[in-house]
């Protein structure tokens, strides 16, 4: 039995050593581009998401049902400048289902993969983690295109909703920049809880901000003081963006209970809680790499 | 070509120290198993050279260079690895092989780790050793040049076993090196060149499994190196 080791004075190899580093990490570039891993990675997505009844039931059918048995019954009444309820409230579940899949199933889904250690298996690939987030973003696009499109079969033929094809397009893509808006507080959710209480805490953070923005009741039937909590929400000002565009000024005033303000201001609000979570997210991403190499 | 250096590496987690000045080479070509208790630093070993960890004190060098900077050119099974729900093997293997910059074509390769027939199942589905070939899969769809494998056939049978060890040999056989963790000695003995054996982050021995087995079966020996360094260092002793 023999035993052999380095000499101490064997020369130095030209690796990782010990200590603070700035070093850009090289990333090996993936066979058929970036471009192509991210296309591949928001289609495994798609397919793996239809895979699974929960997700159908909790992304697509809840605002659906809750569209159904809300807006439904009074889609005919009409606000004073003459707009349907029902399209109000198509305006104000549209954004309920697309928020709940930014913050609740995002964050869900990334809580999950984190705690099953599958984030963790990926790293020992060159598989780069901002491609898996903005692939599972880029499904939740494809998903809230299947929200918008549920909700619009069912508020055109049931809820007697008349809009312009540019209102539609208009209409879907404000949805759309909402789940890229919105995701950073799912992520921020699924790194900054346990992957088992993400669920939990999704919920909870995301049911009151839903109910105060008065996407489940019009802020006009709440208590005022719901209503001077929501103007430091941005899914209130993420609502009043989407009810502007197809709304006019007065019916969205009569609907919400809030005067009007400039849309420039809402911008603001979204996009500020955006930068501010997103910062958090990678901050908290971070924390744990870091943390995981000492 | 050396593959893996790692020269008077420490790694400290608070008061625990995983490693205490290892000092670890790899050349091109090579099997390596590395042996040790539960505890001894493989699997911090490992994650050194994936960049999953960074050391304390020492350096690390994969493939000449930074374990960052090597990641496309490494295959890896670890011990804990996750898989997602609800993607089926074909999809996880041609996924994983997008990153690398060159891949098996994906049906080919599950052919080799007999999972074929199990492509459009979910992984979710799949029993231990199934699990463990498509890990394999994972390790080899990018032809890379260094296979990292923490306790490779845990779950595998005898058959199994046979089949893995099978492929691994391949991959060497197209100028791949592997350095894999076992508590299996018969498995240390049978499939490597080397062996190393670690206890309390240390290297104990570093030798061809015959010459490290002249006198004595391996498990005795096993037992005669990390029973002496136990009783030189006494749990909670960092050094």
């Amino acid at each position: 039995m023999s035993t052999h080791a380095l000499t101490p004075d064997a020369p130095r190899p030209a690796g990782r050593r010990a200590g603070p580093e700035v070093r850009a990490e090289v990333r090996a570039r993936p066979n058929g581009g970036r471009a192509g891993l991210l296309a591949l990675q928001v289609a495994t997505e798609v397919r793996a998401s239809l895979r699974s009844p929960e997700f159908a039931v909790g992304a697509v059918v809840i605002p659906v049902i809750l569209y159904a048995m809300f807006g439904l019954p009074n889609a005919s009444s009409e606000l004073p400048g003459g707009t349907r309820i029902g399209l109000a409230m198509l305006v104000s579940l549209t954004c309920y289902g697309v928020v709940t899949l930014a913050i609740v199933v995002f964050g869900e889904d990334v809580a999950k993969d984190r705690g099953r250690g599958w984030l963790r298996t990926l790293r020992a690939t060159p598989f780069p983690t901002s491609a898996y987030l903005i692939g599972k973003v880029g499904a939740a696009l494809v998903h809230a295109v299947l929200i918008t499109a549920a909700m619009a079969v069912l508020a055109t033929t049931a809820g007697g909703v008349v809009l312009g094809a540019a209102e539609w397009l208009g209409f879907a893509a404000l949805m759309l920049v909402g789940v890229v808006l919105f995701s950073p507080l799912g992520f921020a959710i699924a790194y900054l809880a346990r992957p088992k209480a993400a669920a939990v805490i999704a919920n909870v953070v995301f049911l009151p901000l839903a109910f105060a923005s008065g996407f489940f009741v019009p802020l006009s039937e709440l208590p005022p003081v719901m209503g001077d909590v929501a103007r430091f929400l941005p899914t209130y000002h993420f609502g009043q963006l989407a009810y502007g565009l197809l709304l006019p000024a007065d019916d969205v005033e009569a609907f919400t209970g809030a005067a009007t303000q400039p849309v420039a201001l809402h911008v603001a609000w979204v996009v500020g809680y955006a930068l501010v979570l997103g910062g958090l997210a990678l901050t908290a991403a971070r924390r744990e790499a870091v943390t995981r190499r000492g | 070509m050396t593959v893996i250096e790692m020269s008077a590496v420490t790694k400290e987690y608070g008061a625990v120290r995983a490693l205490d000045g290892l000092d670890l080479r790899v050349e091109r070509g090579e099997i390596v198993a590395l042996l040790g208790p539960n505890g001894a630093g493989k699997t911090t070993t490992f994650e050194l050279l994936l960049d999953l960890a960074r050391p304390t004190r020492g350096d690390v060098a994969v493939l000449g260079g930074a374990p960052a900077t090597a990641r496309g050119r490494v295959g890896a099974m670890l011990q804990s690895a996750g898989l997602p729900e609800q993607v089926t093997v074909r999809e996880l293997v041609r996924l994983v092989g997008r990153s690398y910059p060159a891949a098996v074509p994906t049906d080919e390769l599950l052919r080799r780790v007999s999972l074929h027939e199990r492509a459009s199942r979910v992984v979710t589905s799949l029993s231990g050793g199934e699990r463990q070939r498509l890990l394999l899969a994972m390790a080899l769809v990018g032809e890379p040049e260094l296979l990292l494998l923490d306790e490779p056939t845990a779950a595998m049978d005898v058959a199994s076993r046979r089949a893995f060890w099978a492929q691994a040999r391949t991959a060497v056989g197209h100028g791949a090196t592997i350095l894999f963790a076992t508590h299996d000695m018969a498995e240390a003995q049978g499939v490597a060149d080397r062996i190393l054996v670690m206890a309390r982050g240390r290297l104990l021995a570093d030798a061809p499994p015959a010459e490290l087995v002249a006198d004595d079966d391996l498990e005795a020996v096993f037992l005669a190196l990390t029973e002496e360094i136990s009783a030189a260092h006494p749990e909670g002793a960092l050094s």
